[in-house]
């Protein structure tokens, strides 16, 4: 078994065996990632060729920093992909309608029951900017700061983006307990 | 409970979600996976055309800074040789005129000789004018037209000649003059003779049948 900087140098000298090695090793996750954003099969492949295609060409520039280094620095390719994606195509909206949030508490219980496919597929269900900001703060684990910068929003965009993200799954949560699937 | 707290809920659950979407993302795989290689290759293959392309480049741009260069460079040397032969022209020239003026002085000295001599000659020796005296002998009228040697500042007179250097010509032309009478002078008349000039006399004896 080959270790993680090995494969990097391999696939710095175009050997393609190693090039399908890290394409295989990290597709399902990085499948993941993208239809958390894009929430669209098709869309989600286009965003993992452009990434994929851009980590083999800029694998000479990458420094390995240890484990984990080199799968951070793919999954960031993506996202960065994937919000070049959604501001291309004019995807990337921030709804600014007020929401109520009485909602948290009690759909914590609710959160706690669900499946995590039942969970992906209401995020996916959110509206873009809300599913956006919420991805990369909650899962991510960006600073708001940070997030304003990436999306050109300013930072209460970015807040007030990621609790109505929370809002609505609480409440999609809280429906699907109510109709007695969860 | 915390938002922080339910955002942990959220991400654990994620986490957990492995088989989502488990069909459509192996079906799709392949095809990622291939469209990846062909961006690929493409690039490899760009990178020769770019290579090509920037090579081309330089040398069209070589070539083209270098081709006023060249011109100027041969132009300069075109110069350069015009330049040379001028000078060898010049030189050449030069050394001609040198030699030129040299002659040029060396006539200019002989003329000056040669003018000093002609000065000198005219000084020494004046051809006098000469005048035509006739004189009527007997019945036979002669021309002759003798020549005889004048000598500078002499004036030949009938009662002078005595004192004339005696050469062979003057000795005859004495002793023609001494027999003649000067009232047989029929040209010029005795009146319109003057006593100042240089005079020659010449003997004149017609002829007949060699009139002149």
């Amino acid at each position: 078994m080959l270790s993680e900087e090995e494969i990097v140098k391999r696939c710095r000298s175009l050997d393609r065996h190693a090039q399908e090695f890290l394409f295989n090793h990290h597709y399902k996750e990085l499948y993941l990632i993208a239809m958390r954003y894009l929430s669209d099969h098709h869309n989600a492949e286009d965003v993992l060729i452009q990434s994929f295609t851009k980590v083999f060409k800029n694998l000479k520039k990458f420094t390995y920093r240890g484990s984990g280094s080199l799968g951070r620095w793919i999954r960031t390719i993506l996202i960065n992909e994937s919000i070049r994606f959604l501001n291309k195509r004019n995807l990337l909206q921030f709804n600014e309608d007020l929401m109520h949030l009485d909602q948290q508490n009690q759909a914590a219980d609710g959160l706690q029951q669900m499946q995590a496919k039942d969970i992906m597929k209401l995020i996916e269900r959110l509206p873009t900017g809300y599913r956006t900001v919420f991805n990369l703060y909650v899962i991510e684990g960006y600073a708001h700061k940070e997030i304003a910068q990436m999306l050109g929003v300013s930072e209460n965009t970015s807040k007030s983006q990621l609790r109505k993200a929370r809002n609505q799954l609480m409440n999609d949560i809280n429906k699907e307990k109510n109709y007695g699937t969860i | 409970m915390e938002p922080s707290d339910i955002d942990d809920l959220f991400k654990v659950k994620l986490e957990e979600a492995h088989d989502t979407h488990h069909r459509e993302m192996m079906d799709g795989k392949p095809f990622v996976w291939s469209a990846v290689q062909k961006n690929m290759d493409k690039t490899l293959s760009l990178n020769w055309y770019q290579l090509a392309a920037a090579v081309l480049l330089v040398l069209i741009g070589t070539y083209i800074f270098t081709m006023p260069l060249k011109k100027q460079n041969k132009e300069v040397a075109l110069l350069s040789q015009k330049v040379d032969l001028l000078q060898h022209n010049y030189l050449a020239q030069h050394e001609l005129l040198l030699s030129k003026n040299k002659e040029v002085q060396s006539l200019v000295a002989e003329l000056k000789n040669v003018e000093q001599i002609l000065t000198e000659l005219a000084e020494e020796r004046q051809i006098a004018q000469k005048k035509v005296i006739i004189y009527r002998t007997d019945t036979i009228y002669q021309k002759q037209i003798e020549y005889i040697t004048v000598v500078p500042d002499t004036i030949i007179q009938y009662k002078d000649y005595k004192t004339l250097e005696e050469t062979q010509v003057t000795k005859y032309a004495i002793a023609e003059i001494s027999n003649q009478d000067i009232d047989n002078e029929i040209y010029p008349s005795f009146a319109s003779r003057n006593k100042d000039q240089k005079v020659e006399r010449i003997k004149v004896k017609f002829l007949s049948g060699n009139r002149r």
